[in-house]
């Protein structure tokens, strides 16, 4: 389907904020879900690009659909050159999202990997459920929405690889740290919600094994349809495969094989 | 006005030419959101062993020029989930339905073949010897015209439902491995499966696929696939069903011209899931500006 684009701005560096008007009656994205977007007549690129929902809200009465991404090839980079007033090729949305239904939630990201879970901040921030929001980064460019996120009442900590923001250091030495302050009853009711680069959800797994705390992830293999047809981006669980785009992209940290080659 | 679509491949007559390919459309279910399904020539569904398989490891497809490399693995959820759970759906809808199967040796065909005949809602069988991506059967018995011609054979003579059999290009001359299969008793040849490829990480000098070789398809394969066609259309009087990088109605219709009877869409599917209303309009409308009739254009090359 064809959505209307009503405004496109660069966030820093290479990151974009891609705002389309949702169809009126279509059923609202879910957070955690992604679409599958294309901006190329032709056969180059070949497949549709998944981009995780960054933002739904309404507007005046409609329904505003928002994209993070960074510009990482041909189409983010037909992406970021779109206008308001033209239109998106798109599909979805796709895919099973977060859970949210722990006492307190915690939001661990690196890099674009923010984009899914602001979206999640929006939503506890209307059922007025406790945040977190541990952001981590390259350096301070590659921090993103820290601010709306605190207006959204996450408290927000951040780490930058190179301390440009931040402390110095990983974004899960934060959260370590953060989980080592907490009774043990209190970690009981703290979910752990996690998007970024593999590593540090492997990160993200091993300390919520270790303090024995839930996290949810989200995974993000190459994909070719999004929608179950080609069996592609299968992520390994014990005892076989699980489809990321069908059974995810968000998983139980501890429904997934972490230490697969 | 619409033109005649209908055409006959063996005993299995279907409204129009334009399929689904097995392994890009699920079971066919997965399909409905994007059209009516029943509006399809017929719809190929995943590839069924007798015990449900897992499939290979990640990482499984990578993206190539206008292709894609896959090694899924023929992961699948076996055949009596299939016949539970997937076909009593796609009978209510009234889609047509051929199934492609797949074993490790000939008693696997044989039985498969067996339990699939005589089950209502299912139209054809389509053989698949021709996949890269399994250690046994598959491409290895697709690659030997005598191994073809006695796996068809057995399987052939296991049931009374329209056969198709979907060979490999992975061969020196596709004629051969056609007329092994024609001879055993098949009534329509699908052609072609993906040709193997590779493709590597250069950063990480690692291969973009963990079985390190896989499957390409896509328009970058559609040359190869018509010449294919072409020359199993001059060499032997079988239907062909014309497979490989359709990604519209004038891919299609090359396809056509070429000899086939009929096409099948896959990896479009991926990106475009109801192209194929588009490519079936576009044959239609062809027709009519050209103002023939589909039977006259299949295998009409002018030289």
């Amino acid at each position: 389907m064809l959505l209307n684009i009503r405004a496109n701005r660069r966030l820093a560096e290479d990151f974009h904020l891609l705002e389309l008007a949702w169809p009126t009656g279509m059923a609202e994205p879910q957070p955690g879900q992604f679409v599958m977007v294309r901006t190329r007549e032709g056969t180059d690129p070949l497949w549709r690009r998944p981009l995780g929902v960054h933002d739904v809200r309404r507007v005046r009465g409609a329904v505003v659909l928002s994209l993070l991404f960074q510009v990482v090839g041909p189409t983010t980079r037909d992406l970021s050159a779109l206008a308001a007033g033209g239109t998106l090729d798109l599909l979805g949305p796709h895919g099973r999202g977060f859970k949210l239904d722990a006492a307190e939630q915690w939001l661990v990201s690196g890099g674009r990997g923010v984009a899914p879970l602001f979206y999640v901040a929006r939503r506890l921030h209307r059922a007025g459920v406790p945040c977190r929001a541990f952001l981590g980064g390259r350096s301070a460019g590659h921090i993103l929405r820290e601010n709306d996120l605190g207006r959204l009442g996450c408290r927000v900590e951040v780490a930058t690889d190179d301390g440009s923001r931040g402390r110095r250091g990983l974004v899960t030495d934060l959260l370590e740290r953060a989980l080592a302050r907490l009774s043990a009853r209190r970690r009981a009711g703290v979910m752990l919600l996690a998007c970024g680069p593999h590593g540090m959800l492997k990160a993200v797994a091993g300390i919520a094994a270790a303090k024995e705390v839930a996290a949810q992830v989200s995974v993000d293999p190459l994909m070719a349809c999004g929608r179950g047809l080609c069996l592609g981006c299968t992520v390994s669980a014990p005892g076989g495969y699980r489809l990321a785009c069908q059974h995810g992209p968000v998983f139980n940290a501890r429904d997934l094989d972490w230490n697969a080659k | 006005m619409t033109p005649d679509l209908k055409v006959r491949i063996g005993a299995l007559e279907l409204p129009n030419p334009v399929l689904l390919a097995s392994g890009t459309c699920g079971y066919g279910l997965e399909m409905i959101p994007h059209g009516n399904i029943a509006g399809l020539g017929a719809v190929v569904v995943k590839g069924l062993s007798l015990l449900p398989s897992k499939g290979n490891p990640p990482p499984r497809i990578v993206e190539t020029p206008s292709g894609m490399l896959n090694s899924i693995g023929l992961e699948n959820i076996g055949l009596d989930a299939f016949l539970a759970d997937k076909l009593p759906k796609l009978r209510r809808i009234g889609a047509r339905v051929i199934v492609n199967f797949y074993g490790g040796c000939r008693d696997d065909y044989r039985e498969l073949a067996a339990r699939l005949d005589g089950v209502e809602g299912i139209h054809a069988l389509e053989m698949n010897i021709s996949c890269p991506n399994v250690e046994r059967g598959g491409v290895l018995i697709g690659q030997e015209p005598e191994e073809v011609y006695k796996t068809v054979a057995a399987v052939r003579g296991a049931t009374r439902l329209p056969l198709l059999v979907k060979l490999t290009p992975n061969v020196t001359d596709i004629r051969l491995t056609a007329r092994a299969a024609a001879e055993a008793g098949a009534d329509g040849l699908t052609l072609i499966n993906t040709l193997q490829g590779m493709a590597i990480d250069v950063e990480t000098r690692r291969p973009a696929l963990a079985r390190i070789v896989g499957g390409l398809s896509g328009p970058a394969i559609r040359p190869v696939a018509v010449r294919m066609v072409w020359q199993v259309r001059q060499a032997l009087a079988i239907p062909i069903i014309g497979c490989g990088g359709i990604w519209t109605a004038r891919d299609a219709l090359e396809f056509l011209i070429a000899g086939a009877t009929a096409v099948q869409l896959g990896t479009v599917n991926f990106t475009h899931p109801d192209r194929w209303v588009d490519v079936l309009a576009g044959i239609a409308s062809y027709l009519v500006r050209h103002n023939i009739s589909i039977t006259d254009l299949i295998g009409s090359l002018e030289r």
